[in-house]
């Protein structure tokens, strides 16, 4: 006896399960009643594998496939509902909720489109994404996460710029001040300047009182010196009431000595002989009157001279003296005290400004340190761009 | 003293505005340093990203074909339309729908077939396959998908340690050079 096929045997196998009756297995094979039921009780005991099914599952199965044929349904149809059944329970959808689920599919439903342009729009896409190499929801996620990091990277370098260029904009701020700090120090030595020519001013203001104090003294002699000779000249005057006074001392010494008139009057004249010596003595004596009377004058010129310049002197030499040893004490003090304040000033600033240059320093190798870090960012950034358009060019080849 | 008192003042305020551009200039040269790291990851990420991508085109190509002349094309079909009514409703795009539909033929297809081999040539074109005992392989030096990916992963994590790796030539020649890839030998064959 030929042996029956292994295809043949599947087939009984399958019109079996679906729950076909025996005569129209027989019928449709070709076999005879017998070898089908052979065929079956093979299966039954295992001895021929169905794909898909166990031996066990034979009688579910043909119940089920019965049952579906009494509700006019294909088995086909069924798997469609297991699917869907597992569908719906991924998707979360409960058995009582599948009627609101088919409405909201009907409602989302394409009744314009056939299964000819489904698939020829299936093909469609296929081409897109064969052309392009990657599919279209891919394309434009990548796009959008290109987008999205090039974004960020922009704003990055946006912000790496704006914060280098508040950098660049406060040291030029320090620059203006560090410039406004050596104004200002040189307006304080202009002022040093200007208070050392006051010094020198005061210096020659105290130089012409000195010349004065040594002129008064001069003075002081020189009317010391007149002094002694108007008291020389006092000594030897002789007025004309000492002439009268000399008749009446002759008519009393001729009373006394008891002479007469004339030999009084020959004693006087010959006294007269000595007139010449006499008027001498009177010109003499006249011109020094004359030259007292100047030098009263010129003493008491001398005096309000002396007064007015002892007065301006003892004004000068009191106020301007005490003023000017005061000012000039003054000055040196508040000089030496300037200057030595000044000095100190500018050595702590220096100093400050020392520090500040050091911190400026250190500032200044970061920044060139983030500068370099940046150039080095923008270059990674450069060579991950390239890397894109290569890989894209290189795998878009194929 | 009005004025040293501005000048002091002016000089704490200068210094104090300096320390912060210093503390600033070191926080942004950390964050560079850092940025500088995930660019050179971003590297290996875009490689294996591309190469993620042709992977995913040859298993929807399969896909496709499995629609046009695959096995039990009725069970394929019925999988498609499923795939691409719930892509549908996930979506609400068409081209998005008909490409789950797509996927999902693709992993049907898979669960039949089994889990689809992959090799990689790194060339002046880089291209993906298929591959499977029994067919022969185009010409070509053809890397294993899996030893690939790890040397790859290996490599980005070099990267964001800080090494420079360089533009796609350096990158595909320090994993020819390191990477320790398995090369296919050329008695392999592919399938169709």
């Amino acid at each position: 006896m030929k042996p029956i096929q292994r295809e043949k045997k599947l087939q009984v196998m399958s019109l079996y399960l679906l729950s076909f009756p025996y005569e129209e297995i027989v019928r449709t094979t070709g076999l005879s009643k017998g070898s089908v039921v052979a065929i079956i009780k093979e299966a039954r005991a295992g001895a021929l594998k169905v794909p898909g099914t166990t031996s066990d599952q034979f009688n579910d199965l043909r119940r089920l496939a019965s049952e579906l044929r009494t509700k006019g349904l294909d088995p086909s149809q069924a798997a469609l509902g297991v699917l869907f059944f597992d569908r719906f329970q991924s998707l979360g959808v409960a058995l009582e909720d599948i009627d609101r689920w088919a409405n909201l599919v009907k409602d989302f439903r394409l009744d314009d489109i056939t299964a000819e342009r489904f698939y020829e729009a299936a093909m469609r896409l296929w081409e897109l994404e064969e052309r392009e190499g990657k599919p279209f929801e891919e394309i434009v996620s990548e796009y959008e996460e290109f987008s999205k990091k090039n974004t960020r990277l922009n704003e990055e370098v946006g912000l790496l710029e704006g914060r280098r260029e508040e950098l660049k904009l406060e040291v030029g701020n320090l620059g203006s001040d560090i410039k406004a700090l050596k104004q200002e120090k040189k307006r304080l030595e202009d002022e040093k300047d200007a208070l050392s020519s006051h010094v020198a001013h005061y210096a020659e203001i105290r130089d012409e009182v000195q010349e004065l104090e040594s002129k008064k003294i001069t003075l002081e002699a020189e009317i010391g010196v007149k002094g002694e000779e108007v008291n020389r000249l006092k000594t030897i005057g002789f007025a004309e009431k000492h002439l009268s006074r000399l008749r009446s001392v002759l008519e009393k010494i001729g009373e006394k000595e008891g002479l007469s008139g004339e030999a009084t009057n020959r004693k006087f004249f010959d006294s007269v002989d000595i007139f010449g010596d006499i008027l001498e003595f009177e010109n003499q004596r006249k011109a020094m009157k004359s030259e007292l009377s100047s030098l009263h004058g010129e003493i008491s010129t001398l005096k309000e001279t002396k007064a007015g310049l002892e007065g301006a002197i003892k004004e000068a030499a009191s106020t301007g003296s005490r003023v000017i040893a005061q000012a000039a004490d003054q000055i040196r003090s508040q000089m030496a005290k300037a200057g030595s304040q000044l000095t100190k000033e500018i050595k702590s600033a220096s100093k400050e400004v020392d520090t500040l240059f050091k911190v400026i320093l250190n500032a200044g190798v970061e920044v060139g340190q983030m500068t370099e870090m940046a150039a080095k960012g923008d270059e990674s950034r450069e060579q991950l761009q390239k890397i894109i358009e290569d890989a894209k060019k290189r795998i878009g080849e194929t | 003293m009005a004025y040293r008192n501005s000048f002091k003042q002016a000089v704490r305020d200068s210094k104090r505005l300096i320390v912060s551009i210093r503390q600033r200039s070191r926080q942004a040269s950390t964050d560079l340093i850092h940025l500088r790291r995930e660019s050179e990851g971003l590297k290996i990420a875009v490689l294996l990203c591309g190469l993620e991508e042709e992977k995913a085109a040859l298993l929807r190509s399969r896909g496709v074909q499995s629609l046009l002349k695959g096995e039990d094309r009725r069970v394929t079909w019925v999988n498609f339309i499923l795939g691409s009514t719930f892509g549908w409703l996930e979506t609400h795009h068409g081209l998005g729908a008909l490409a789950q539909g797509v996927d999902s033929s693709a992993r049907l297809q898979e669960s039949r077939e089994g889990k689809v081999q992959y090799a990689v040539e790194l060339g002046r074109q880089i291209r993906v396959i298929t591959v499977s005992p029994g067919e022969p392989l185009p010409p070509g030096r053809w890397v294993n998908w899996e030893s690939l990916t790890r040397a790859a992963l290996e490599l980005g994590e070099r990267g964001l340690r800080g090494e420079e790796l360089g533009d796609l030539n350096s990158i595909i020649s320090t994993l020819q050079q390191e990477g320790h890839l398995l090369y296919y030998a050329s008695i392999i064959r592919r399938a169709g």
